[in-house]
């Protein structure tokens, strides 16, 4: 089956780089998958769990903490705030993130910035989602090709 | 009669010793420092050379006006100065700012404002009565990213609200070690790039609309160009310093050797004149 190029960036490292076939991420437009010779696309994306599809393996997930994704002729592009893989991800730090803006939202009140309590909650359901895909809600779910 | 020349040049050389054991131990320190910057430094490089190339190409790829792209008439300009926090560090905070004052005077067409990083260089502009627009110290030894988001709202703000209509960048590019040079750049209005022969027959859909694309990325790629200017200021300034406490440290020592030479030789005339003294006293005995 054909590949494309995938590259996952952060400010910190280059988490990423190899041949993949497919990826299944989300962008502020919704759901977004790209296949090979996609059209060349600029768009921002949202904290999600990243899937990544590859020849011979099962898939797996990066956890993307919002950026942006650009398709070009040579490669996908994935510039990310933050970016991790599910071994690297601290579950039980991302579990307590998630908590703490989760109460945040529902405690309410004046001063509450409740755009950046969203914004962690979405981050930390992203890590969850991509350590174990069952758990956090709303994950695209993976099954083995 | 032990010499008063010979006392003072023994606590000379002793205060010397201590002196090259202190710039010794900053070069160890800057020399430790700086791998670590440089490695965050290159770490960042492919995150920034990637944030430009989808600036670029975004930005190519449509006709479209954004407010951080429009040229306007410049009447005041503003530049952006990194410096460093401390100094001795040889050369580096020199070279910066003389590099951003021969910019400002090239175009002194313009009224400048300066807005800065590091208290060397405010310290520069306020001794020199230049008015500081904004002003960003103590940023530590690892530049953090929402660090360099604070400098870049800042930035702009003041081109949003028209107090400025350019702004230009000034940093020290780290190129090893041993090479750094002062670098000016154009952050804003952000450049539009001259079409690329090859890939100019590429058009990227937008989604959503390219207007509200913008409204992410420019912003975006105005922090992480100012993001890796800090990262890369900062392994350039631990480079100089471990350079210049380099060749403190030789100098150290070379005064060392010669004091040395020169204390045995007082001491050497000291002795023999003691003996002559001796004989001498000897002889008027007898």
């Amino acid at each position: 089956m054909a590949t494309f190029r995938l590259r996952v960036v952060t400010p910190e490292r280059t988490v990423l780089d190899r041949a993949v076939q497919e990826i299944l991420t989300r962008s502020v437009e919704g759901e977004l998958g790209v296949l090979p010779r996609h059209m060349p696309l600029i768009t921002p994306l949202v904290a999600n769990a990243l899937t990544v599809y590859v020849e011979d393996q099962s898939p797996f997930h990066v956890a993307v903490a919002g950026g942006f994704l650009e398709v070009n002729e040579r490669e996908v592009l994935v510039l990310a705030d933050s970016a991790e893989l599910p071994e690297d991800i601290d579950v039980a730090r991302a579990e307590s993130a998630r908590n703490r803006a989760q109460s945040r939202l529902e405690q309410g009140g004046e001063e509450v910035d409740v755009a950046r309590a969203k914004r962690a909650l979405a981050r930390a359901e992203s890590r969850l989602a991509a350590v174990d895909p069952g758990r956090a809600r709303g994950a695209p779910s993976v099954s083995s090709k | 009669m032990a010499g008063g020349g010979l006392q003072a040049l023994r606590r000379r050389i002793r205060s010397v010793q201590n002196t090259a054991q202190i710039t010794r131990a900053m070069k160890m320190v800057a020399g430790a420092k700086l791998r670590r910057a440089e490695t965050r430094a290159k770490n960042a490089h492919d995150y920034f050379d990637a944030i430009q190339a989808i600036t670029a190409h975004a930005v190519a790829g449509t006709a479209l006006q954004h407010p951080l792209l429009v040229e306007r008439q410049v009447k005041t300009a503003a530049m952006l100065v990194i410096s460093s926090d401390r100094g001795l560090a040889g050369p580096y905070n020199a070279s910066v700012l003389r590099q951003a004052v021969q910019h400002m005077r090239s175009r002194s067409e313009h009224n400048h404002v300066v807005m800065v990083v590091g208290r060397k260089g405010r310290d520069f502009f306020r001794f020199r009565g230049q008015r500081l627009l904004d002003e960003f110290v103590n940023l530590g030894d690892e530049p953090t990213y929402r660090q360099a988001r604070v400098i870049a709202d800042a930035i702009t703000g003041h081109y949003l609200e028209e107090t400025v209509d350019v702004v230009y960048l000034t940093y020290m590019k780290y190129i090893n070690a041993m090479t750094q040079t002062p670098r000016t750049i154009r952050l804003l209005p952000v450049d539009r790039p001259e079409q690329e022969p090859s890939s100019s027959a590429t058009h990227y859909l937008f989604e959503p609309e390219a207007e509200e694309v913008f409204e992410d990325l420019l912003p975006r790629y105005l922090e992480v160009i100012v993001y890796g200017a800090l990262l890369d200021s900062k392994a350039s300034e631990q480079g100089a310093r471990m350079m210049a406490m380099d060749s403190a440290s030789k100098n150290a020592e070379e005064l060392i050797r010669k004091m040395i030479l020169e204390r045995n030789r007082l001491r050497q005339a000291a002795i023999t004149r003691e003996i002559a003294e001796l004989v001498g006293g000897a002889e008027a005995l007898t």
